[in-house]
């Protein structure tokens, strides 16, 4: 058998390899969150956005905003989107002002280190 | 935005794949057997085709920047807006391997103007050095740690095997296209062999990539999206394969039939290009749907 068939078999192996597949995995996209997608807390100081891989702080942006009475909604400013020091796959994000009661939206846009953009939204509810 | 980018990432890779295999093949895997062809007038062909290759190789990575800004940031005008190509350079993981690519680029480029007066070795150093800070960006950069950094060793091993292969074709395209004094079958026959070694790299350097990023031994789902364009690639190197021992059996031949090697090398040269440009999309899909 040449070294030449043995390359091809190789390769043929590969295609072959197709069958046996699973895992899943994405661009950045939130592992995990706190407070957690759904649940209810009292007075976060902060929310901490876990991704599957590493993001870009300069360019991932986080915008939360409160319900209001009807369909209203208000934006809450916020003093800093950064990563967590140690874990660049961690998003902390700090309000300007203590999170009041009610019912809040977390729409993000995170840029990962390889460049690539995702994007998703989970609401969570801060209780008195 | 996107399709932008994969253009620049099939012109840049390009580029400076064949930049890099092109020197190798001339200044070390083929630097004595060439001899000859150094003294004579083809060289001036491939000096003016190297120039050609670093204007491009850094005109596409100035590019590249720009598209990468405009595409963090959501807007064209942050293609040339200093301040958020400042941001990029200086803050992102991008950037960092980005600064010292553009300088490796910018000083490919001065060099490739006058490549006969340099000593031979700065071509190849500064190309090796272009070639490796490739491996950073892309796909290779969603591990972090050790894992990470594997992955940035074995993807500067995969492309070093594809550079070395895809500039040999093409300076074979070079040297059957012009008429030179050399000893064509010589050549054939050593590049084949050399071949060899770098397919085995190729595909053992390509496996583990895709063991890496997909979490298997292919992508699931099997035959869309990243699953697909790998699907396609990897059947443009089977075909580039065949023509190779193709090549091998035109080379042993008694009588060396030009015609013939002629279209073999530069169909297996096509069959590169589009393989590249498959890679060029395969960097922008995510190799796995959550």
């Amino acid at each position: 058998m040449s070294a030449h068939r043995i390359k091809q078999a190789l390769s043929c192996l590969s295609m072959l390899a197709c069958l046996t597949s699973t895992s899943v995995f994405a661009h950045a996209h939130l592992e995990s969150q706190l407070p957690a997608a759904d649940s209810e807390v009292t007075a976060p100081k902060e929310l901490r956005l876990t991704f599957s891989e590493g993001v870009e702080e300069k360019f991932t942006k986080v915008a939360i905003s409160l319900d209001g009475p009807g369909d209203s909604t208000e934006i809450i400013q916020t003093q800093s989107v950064a990563t967590d020091p140690a874990d660049n796959k961690v998003l902390i994000v700090t309000p300007a002002m203590p999170l009041a009661p009610g019912k809040y939206k977390v729409e993000w846009h995170a840029a990962s280190v390889d460049t690539h953009k995702s994007e998703g939204v989970y609401r969570f509810k801060v209780t008195p | 935005m996107h399709d932008g980018l994969i253009a620049c990432r099939f012109l840049h890779f390009g580029a400076v794949l064949l930049m890099f295999g092109i020197v190798l093949f001339r200044r070390v895997l083929f630097a004595s057997p060439l001899r000859a062809f150094e003294a004579g007038p083809v060289r001036r062909t491939v000096d003016t085709v190297l120039t050609w290759l670093a204007a491009l190789a850094l005109v596409s990575a100035v590019a590249w920047l720009m598209l990468t800004a405009a595409n963090l940031a959501d807007g064209w005008g942050d293609a040339i807006d200093p301040q958020t190509l400042a941001l990029v350079l200086g803050n992102t993981f991008f950037g960092h391997v980005w600064i010292v690519h553009l300088a490796l680029s910018a000083l490919a480029f001065g060099i490739s103007l006058r490549a006969s007066t340099l000593p031979p070795v700065l071509p190849v150093l500064i190309n090796i050095l272009l070639l490796l800070t490739l491996a950073p960006v892309g796909h290779g950069a969603m591990f972090d740690g050790g894992r990470g950094l594997l992955l940035v060793l074995n993807q500067m091993l995969h492309l070093i095997g594809v550079a070395t292969w895809l500039g040999g074709l093409a300076m074979l395209a070079l040297l059957l296209g012009a008429r030179s004094e050399v000893d064509m079958p010589a050549i054939l026959r050593r590049f084949s062999g050399i071949g060899y070694v770098l397919v085995a790299l190729i595909v053992v350097t390509g496996l583990i990539n895709v063991r890496a990023l997909s979490g298997a031994l292919w992508p699931d789902p099997a035959f869309s999206e990243f699953g697909l364009v790998l699907a396609v690639k990897t059947a443009l190197v089977l075909c580039m394969l065949a023509l190779a021992g193709l090549n091998r059996q035109l080379s042993r031949a008694a009588e060396l039939r030009l015609p013939w090697l002629r279209a073999s090398v530069l169909l297996e040269c096509l069959f590169g290009a589009a393989a590249l440009g498959a890679v060029s999309l395969l960097g922008t899909l995510p190799p796995m749907l959550a």
